[in-house]
């Protein structure tokens, strides 16, 4: 595929992705005016519940809202929050830092421990230690996450009380590098426990293929260790596969963020997307999930460049269809 | 000199009072505070309570409001149409403007006139005010449309005050963003949507010395994490109240203790009959249904016994008819209905057709985040498989569930029904009219009659009587079919802070659980 189809691929998905996002909360029945009003809403003339949709743009017809709605995209405007009464960016951009600081340490976590625990399980000879590692992975990937927190917080916050409950800093103290850093300890922790699992396969998989290679048996015939074959000769092979994994990972817990912060009460994106979607919040909501839409595009295109630098087999390749 | 000695004790009280609960004391809500304004959505009224005042107190729902910000709301004439209002003299807003009778007007015309909020209709339509006119600094005079003999007692104690000077120029108040400036006990110092709210006391409160000088409101939504977050000692009190599964265990804990919110509950829990759909539309029909239902056992196997039974709306309610039964617990009756209205089991498959012979299905809708509801719903769905309906009990996500029930596609759904609609006389007439319990324009020959006695009656006596009238109705053939009212139970430490009241339908997180009153704690404010 060339350059251009690429470039071209992704902006169809990244159109897809924002008209789906438009829909798809107008599907829902009902409307806004309901949040905002309550069980009353129903006495409202329709004059005052035009009045009301007006506020938000969402009086007009369903083209020209669509119209208004790729064209502030375009400007960076993406809408009044309903529930907030604030600009969405700004909304977003308040909430945004927090989620980042979970996503991104977990997946650094998720990744380092679950290309060692693959390594390992190349490493260890004996084949119940093995099947030890591949249970584990696979129990400990299938638990969910709302659980594990809620474990986690009678377990380290309410028994040992080691840890906080919920919230992202101390209340009393404010935003301090320790407070911060304390309060993210669990929600990180339940992310990276859940996605762990995921690595660790795909690592465990790309390590099997690697070790399988030529190059590998003409390293172990000229007597290098096990480990260093692992270590030196498989491991960076086996790298590649999980750069795609990095990026679409980045999608799988942004989303998985939504469970882990209700929680902990972790006021991230992933609980404003929850508040957002049980107040009918549509700009708020189609914000939010723009902005996934965006990263996890953004993420993949970031891996694709990654990739083609890694291994110059794909750049050649590149380089004969252009 | 005397006045001065006393002027000085009263404030030595008021330091000592506030530097013994000098420490911020920190409560979770169950709802994120985005802002904190009349028409900020969700907000409870309790909350907004501790930054605004009412003309009248404490609520609308018990039948015991007395002037609040008002020294005196009288009526005028005979009609019950007129009301003059004189209002306290020396009250400031937050940012030291003198609160005056300028301000009341304008709010009143505000909301009657304006942008709508869950509140408003209590000027613009039930009552609907046409004169809203200041008489001079502290007092004003208000006309309804049709008699509006309860404003002193309900109208009174249902709209939030706010301040002219920041709102007159408001044209988007749900987008407000202005200083939050009201004249209650505390003032918002700090606001982190999704973080949390910092109150402090007002120090000049003129209804009484606020005990406690800085409040920390968190919002967390998952009521298991709160409930830890109190045990861990994270935090001193949970305006939520406690699941019943965890009463016993918090109950034992010697650091935390557990209130019961008042012998009365005013918030229960509630089977919604479509009755826009065939065959709820059939009165008999409902009755029927509600006579298959058995409550006492929904309450046994849901909250574990934890609450009452009772009818709709909460007999608690000094506005409720006295004795008002709801048909319930008596499957046979139920059946014999049934049959007659021509729903038999012709297939001998123990279901019910219709008349027809069609086969029926129903479904039961229920929010997914509410299990206690989903359990509800599962007895409820055994309870009419007995009388021989097959009910599919489907568990939707809560928004949908909303939708669901603002657009009417629905046969059954169970639901919170909370003070405002089960205590509040004047919503009585909003849900009978606007799609709650029936609504205007479908045919109810009956209703009408009754609404409009309702209308007309210009006394409190009259108005009580034809508000009995009303629900006496509804009772024989049930929209809203009462499954419990559960017992609320309030979890707080009590090492930090025991001056918790528990108010009837405000449960115990309220401004009267945390002011000093300076005249002696009136009779509804005693523990």
């Amino acid at each position: 595929m060339t350059r251009t189809a690429r470039i071209a691929g992704y902006i169809v998905v990244l159109w897809l992705g924002a008209t789906a996002n438009f829909l798809l909360p107008r599907l829902l029945p009902g409307d806004p005016v309901d949040f905002l009003i309550g069980d009353d809403a129903g006495r409202l003339t329709s004059t005052q519940r035009t009045a009301m949709l007006a506020q938000f743009g969402l009086d007009r017809p369903l083209l020209e809202q669509y119209r208004r709605y790729l064209s502030n995209i375009a400007r960076l405007d993406l809408g009044t929050s309903l529930a907030h009464g604030k600009p969405v960016l700004k909304v977003i951009a308040a909430r945004l830092p927090w989620t980042l600081l979970l996503v991104g340490v977990s997946i650094i976590l998720a990744f380092v421990i679950g290309f060692s625990l693959a390594c390992l399980f190349h490493w260890v000879e004996r084949a119940r230690t093995a099947s030890a590692l591949m249970c584990t992975a696979v129990f400990s990937g299938s638990l969910p996450s709302f659980w594990v927190g809620m474990v986690a917080i009678a377990f380290f916050a309410v028994k040992l009380r080691w840890l906080p409950t919920h919230g992202a800093a101390s209340l009393e103290e404010g935003l301090t590098l320790s407070g911060v850093f304390k309060h993210s300890v669990l929600p990180i922790a339940t992310l990276t426990l859940g996605y762990i699992p995921a690595v660790f396969l795909v690592a465990r998989a790309a390590l099997e293929d690697a070790l399988g290679e030529g190059y590998v048996a003409l390293a172990r015939s000229h007597g290098a260790t096990p480990l260093r074959v692992l270590l030196r000769q498989a491991a960076p092979i086996a790298l590649r596969p999980l750069i795609n994994q990095f990026a679409m990972s980045f999608g799988v817990l942004l989303g998985g963020t939504v469970i882990v912060e209700t929680v902990f009460a972790y006021p991230g994106l992933g609980l404003l997307l929850y508040e957002g979607i049980l107040a009918l919040d549509f700009p708020l909501v189609q914000g939010v999930f723009l902005l996934l839409v965006f990263s996890v595009v953004l993420a993949n295109i970031a891996a694709d460049i990654l990739q083609v630098r890694l291994d110059p087999r794909l750049r050649t390749e590149l380089d004969s269809a252009a | 000199m005397r006045s001065l000695r006393v002027a000085a004790g009263t404030g030595l009280i008021a330091c000592l009072a506030l530097q013994g609960f000098a420490a911020p004391l920190r409560v979770a809500v169950a709802y994120e505070v985005t802002n904190l304004t009349p028409y900020t959505p969700g907000l409870p009224e309790t909350l907004l309570e501790l930054v605004y005042d009412k003309l009248a107190a404490p609520s609308p729902y018990l039948g015991n409001a007395k002037p609040w910000l008002a020294t005196a709301i009288v009526p005028e004439g005979n009609d019950g149409k007129a009301w003059r209002i004189q209002l306290r003299d020396g009250v400031h807003w937050h940012d030291g403007v003198p609160f005056t009778a300028n301000d009341v007007v304008f709010t009143l015309r505000y909301y009657r006139d304006g942008t709508p909020n869950r509140w408003t209709h209590h000027v613009s339509d039930t009552p609907k005010l046409t004169t809203i006119e200041p008489i001079d600094r502290l007092s004003l005079r208000i006309g309804c449309e049709r008699p509006c003999p309860m404003f002193d007692l309900v109208t009174a104690a249902d709209l939030v005050i706010l301040p002219e000077h920041l709102w007159r120029s408001v044209k988007e108040p749900h987008l407000y963003h202005g200083p939050l400036v009201g004249t209650g006990p505390y003032r918002v110092s700090q606001l982190e949507a999704g973080r949390f709210l910092r109150l402090e006391a007002n120090r000049g409160y003129f209804g009484g010395t606020p005990r406690v000088a800085s409040i920390f409101i968190s919002f967390i939504r998952n009521p298991a994490t709160a409930f830890a977050a109190l045990c861990a000692g994270e935090l001193d009190a949970v305006a939520a109240p406690v699941p019943a599964e965890l009463v016993e265990p918090l109950a034992h804990r010697k650091d935390v203790a557990v209130t019961a919110g008042g012998n009365s509950p005013v918030f229960g829990i509630e089977l919604r009959v479509n009755f826009d759909r065939a065959p709820f539309s059939d009165p008999e029909f409902r009755r029927a249904i509600s006579l298959a239902i058995r409550p006492g056992e929904v309450l046994q196997r849901v909250v574990l016994g934890q609450g009452v039974v009772g009818p709709f709306p909460a007999l608690t309610s000094p506005w409720t008819k006295p004795g008002l039964r709801q048909p319930s617990d008596d499957p046979r009756a139920a059946a014999a209905i049934f049959d007659a209205m021509g729903f038999r089991d012709r297939n001998g498959d123990g279901l019910r057709e219709d008349p027809h012979g069609a086969p029926i299905r129903f479904s039961l809708k229920v929010s997914s985040s509410e299990p206690l509801h989903q359990r509800a719903a599962q007895v409820v769905a055994r309870q009419l498989k007995a009388v021989g309906f097959d009910i599919e009990a489907g568990v939707v996500d809560p928004a949908r569930a909303r939708a669901l029930y603002t657009t009417r596609q629905f046969d059954l759904l169970i639901d919170d029904v909370t003070p405002h609609n089960l205590a509040d006389p004047d919503q009585l007439m909003q849900s009978v009219m606007y799609g709650y319990l029936w609504h205007e324009g479908k045919s109810y020959p009956e209703l009408d009659a009754l609404i409009n006695n309702w209308r007309i009656a210009s006394t409190v006596e009259a108005r009580m009587q034809a508000g009995f009238a009303l629900q006496e109705l509804h009772s024989k053939a049930p929209v809203a079919i009462m499954l419990y009212y559960p017992k609320s139970h309030y979890a707080y430490r009590p090492d930090v802070y025991a001056g918790w009241r528990a108010i009837p339908g405000l449960g115990v997180f309220h401004k009267w659980s945390l002011i000093e009153f300076r005249d002696g704690v009136p009779a509804w404010a005693k523990p």
